[in-house]
């Protein structure tokens, strides 16, 4: 980076937080697989902004200088979106993560955008009080970025995404204009209470935008009280079965359970699968394909009973097999909870249990389809495992998926991907395949970046495509904020 | 282990980043969150590089020769506390992994910082960091005629040796109140060597294991009790990879005193303060030592013992001996401010770093170590 460019960004910024030591920008050129592997690029420079008018500058500064800038949050990047695939500024926005502000009258929280979700979570916790759905990624996503892709998590029938909860936001437009917008936009009114202002929804435009229409300094999320009772039921399904277990999905969907995350006999049974951690505590028998997890939770335990019935029924209804709370009650309840998915317990904790864990190379693709084309999606994704060589415990194909207010949200993985150049060249062609595959028919991505399939855009069609293209261009008219990952 | 031997462990990180941002809860009922904040070094730095994740992916480069070993790489290295907290968070062993990447950086003359490597020399010369000869390590015993053979050996380790003699005294104090006749190697103690292999020289604590080890044998050592976390751990986990398995147990003093408590071997003066536990990190984290120092404080009557937001599994660092340690113990003991009006720790290293940390910051609350805190409430 040119010395007269460093030398302003540390005027804006304070000296010691502005690096071009490669070291650190190296550091910032890794995504999760396949990105950290597939698509790499590092930053010219990294800053660390505490202000919006900190990033306004900077913006302003590479406006002129024609630089790209690329926001960062916490960085689960599963689609790579936050690589600096090009160069450019690194906006790391790791100091600005305060909780503003907890409204318990109108249940809101505000925060900054670099504010890890999980530390709102905690500090919702002590208000009695819990996001609506619970976003899981890896490691505690950032609010901003989390609206950037629209994060996804446990939770969701009832309450969609997190795009669909936000009811207020403060951005830094591409062109360094700070704008706010929801009813806190008011400047002396009563503050972030309601998304919806009697205009068009812009703050829709930001949710998925990842971050190319502006960088999320600070959001208001809508939340609600935390439920006083929940239970957990477990059934299984045979492969034959799918048909019959996607009706259950369907009904239970239909009556709003409040959780389901589906898994296949891989996740469970692989040798260096997710949970074979908890080994035969799960009590799944081996012919079971796959198992919905799922969670209910209601006013009192009365009510938890009532509804564990009337679900209990629709499982066995559509041919369910009763396997017991099993591993639910393991990734759930209390007191045995060790923290969800990757990793599921501390090394510190494992080596006093005299195991040695081993995380996985996993990779996931996360999408959504509409429920009823579960099997066809299901069988689509095995025959290209199969195509591949993946369908075996060697790679173990580890289906995994959310239920969202109306579809699916799977995020199938290869568990055991080898690093080695073939083996990823392999895969970025499974990747490839399986993604235009999906957004052939239908089914867009979690969320766009340099990961991500051409197609799963420009699939839309061109007029959607074009529009989305001139939006760009309008805000960003030298598309210097995350530039290539839109166009 | 070598870096080289790391390769698929380091391959295996997917990035997620909860080593350095934190887990869960997913699960509102369920919460066990980790904390806000974390590693020490990401909290400083705010760079991801100063966070695990960072140190991973830079580990992994080297071990694939795709990073050239700088000045700036270095810090990033030498800046980990060794506080533990994302092995806490994550599978990983990123502190086995930090310190084999250390190992490869000291090795072409860039690390360790100056100051500790004059300190790894002193251990190298004069066993022990701190540069003092080796002849008055044992001044602090003077008079408490300690026999240098026991079947219950207590090592003292450097700092309670030269700079926090009292420490040491009101352990063995405890000890001999316990009706334990412990013994002493004097001046056959040396350093345990942790800082050197933390700081990539393992070579100069295979030395001191193989002399303390011959030592303890010699004085016939059954257990070997310890005041220093650091010492204990180095004793516990790291001299079996060199020697194989010790002829004698390893016991920090808290695990040992324990078992006292309802006796009728202490007798404790009734307490009326609030007090907060500091757990270290090595003591806590990485032993699993985390009840019996409560326990111990708890058995004082009347005393109230509180904890602070980071305790137990997820207490937080008091900086170690790292460039900002003095920034690391602020933010700790601003915590305790909040928390209690005193704070009791285990550990020589946290004892000095929070208590410098409470003079400088004009915090004014006390620190003690739990063996001066019980040892003064003991019933004349």
């Amino acid at each position: 980076m040119r010395d007269y460019i460093m030398h302003i960004l540390k005027e804006i910024v304070g000296q010691e937080y502005v690096s071009d030591s490669y070291p650190i920008r190296a550091t910032y050129e890794q995504a999760q697989l396949p990105g950290g592997e597939i698509v790499k690029g590092k930053p010219d420079v990294v800053v660390m902004p505490r202000t919006p008018e900190q990033i306004s500058k900077i913006i302003q500064l590479a406006n002129k200088e024609d630089l790209i800038v690329v926001p960062r949050g916490n960085g689960s990047s599963q689609a790579a979106a936050n690589i600096a695939k090009y160069g450019g500024i690194m906006v790391d926005l790791a100091r600005m993560e305060d909780i503003l502000k907890i409204d318990e009258d109108n249940m809101v929280i505000t925060a900054e955008g670099g504010c890890s979700v999980y530390k709102m979570m905690r500090a919702l916790t002590e208000h009695d009080m819990r996001f609506p759905f619970c976003p899981i990624f890896s490691c505690g996503p950032s609010l901003g970025a989390s609206i950037c892709t629209n994060a996804t998590g446990d939770f969701m029938v009832k309450y969609g995404r997190l795009g669909d909860i936000i009811v207020g936001l403060e951005a830094v437009l591409p062109t360094g204009e700070i704008i706010s917008l929801g009813t806190g936009a008011y400047t002396s009114g009563w503050g972030h209470y309601h998304r919806y202002t009697g205009i068009p929804d812009l703050i829709g435009l930001f949710v998925n935008s990842s971050g190319t229409i502006g960088i999320i300094t600070k959001a208001s999320v809508r939340v609600i009280a935390k439920p006083k009772a929940e239970g957990y039921l477990t059934y299984g399904w045979r492969r034959e079965d799918i048909d019959k277990l996607t009706r259950a999905l369907i009904e239970l969907q239909k009556y709003e359970i409040d959780d389901i995350h589906l898994y296949n006999q891989w996740t469970f049974f692989g040798p260096g699968a997710h949970f074979s951690y908890y080994g035969d505590k799960t009590h799944i028998p081996k012919d079971i394909h796959f198992v919905p997890l799922t969670v209910v939770d209601a006013l009192n335990e009365k009510e938890l009973e009532i509804k564990l019935d009337f679900y209990k029924d629709i499982c066995v209804k559509y041919g369910g097999i009763d396997i017991g709370e099993g591993i639910t009650h393991y990734l759930y309840g209390p007191p045995q909870y060790e923290g969800f998915g990757l990793p599921g317990v501390s090394y510190q904790k494992a080596k006093a249990m005299g195991i040695t864990p081993m995380m996985s190379r996993s990779s996931a693709y996360y999408f959504y389809n509409p429920l009823p084309k579960f099997p066809e999606v299901y069988e689509l994704w095995e025959g290209i495992c199969k195509k591949y060589g993946y369908w075996n415990e060697k790679y173990i194909p580890a289906w995994l998926s959310w239920a969202d207010r109306n579809c699916m949200n799977p995020y199938p993985m290869i568990v055991e991907i080898p690093i080695n150049d073939e083996e990823l060249k392999k895969y970025a062609k499974y990747w490839e395949e399986f993604a235009s595959e999906l957004a052939r028919r239908g089914c867009p991505p979690y969320a766009f970046g340099h990961s991500i399939p051409r197609i799963a855009i420009e699939g839309l069609g061109d007029n959607t495509f074009q529009f989305l293209k001139k939006v760009k261009m309008a805000v960003d008219p030298n598309n210097i904020l995350n530039r290539g990952v839109l166009y | 282990m070598k870096l080289a031997e790391y390769k698929d462990r380091l391959v295996s990180c997917k990035a997620c980043g909860t080593c350095s941002y934190g887990r869960g809860p997913n699960n509102p009922f369920t919460a066990e969150a980790s904390p806000s904040h974390r590693c020490p070094s990401l909290d400083k730095y705010h760079f991801m590089s100063y966070g695990p994740r960072g140190r991973l992916y830079l580990a992994r480069l080297l071990q694939r020769g795709e990073i050239s070993i700088d000045e700036d790489l270095a810090k990033i290295f030498y800046t980990c506390t060794d506080c533990g907290m994302c092995e806490e968070l994550c599978f990983h062993p990123f502190t086995d992994i930090i310190k084999s990447a250390k190992v490869e950086i000291a090795k072409i003359g860039f690390g360790p910082p100056e100051n500790n490597r004059k300190a790894n020399e002193n251990i190298r010369k004069f066993f022990n960091p701190l540069g003092e000869i080796g002849l008055n390590r044992a001044d602090w015993a003077n008079g408490m005629n300690l026999p240098r053979k026991a079947e219950v050996m207590f090592f003292a380790g450097c700092k309670p040796s030269y700079r926090q003699d009292e420490l040491a005294k009101t352990a063995v104090n405890l000890l001999r109140q316990a009706g334990v006749d412990v013994g002493y190697l004097n001046k056959e103690e040396w350093c345990c060597g942790r800082p050197a292999d933390w700081d990539g020289q393992p070579d100069i604590q295979e030395i001191m294991a193989m002399h303390n080890i011959k030592a303890m044998k010699e004085a016939g050592a059954k257990e070997v009790v310890f005041a220093c976390p650091g010492c204990y751990l180095t004793f516990k986990n790291e001299y079996p990879e060199i020697v194989g398995k010790l002829p004698f147990d390893v016991i920090h003093i808290t695990e040992y005193l324990v078992q006292f408590i309802n006796s009728d071997k202490f007798k404790f003066e009734k307490f009326a303060g609030k007090v907060t536990y500091h757990d270290p990190c090595h003591l806590g984290r990485f032993a699993g030592i985390i009840d019996q120092p409560r326990k111990l404080i708890a058995s004082v009557p009347d005393i109230e013992l509180v904890e602070m937001e980071r305790h137990g599994r997820f207490s937080y660092c008091c900086g170690n001996n790292v460039d900002f340690s003095n920034w690391v113990a602020s933010q700790r003991i601003a915590e305790a401010k909040k928390t209690a009006n005193i704070v009791i720790t285990a550990c020589p290293r946290c004892v000095q770093n929070l208590s410098i940390a409470s003079r400088n910051e004009k915090i004014g609350i006390p620190v003690y170590s739990i063996t001066t805190f019980l040892s003064n409430k003991i019933k004349k």
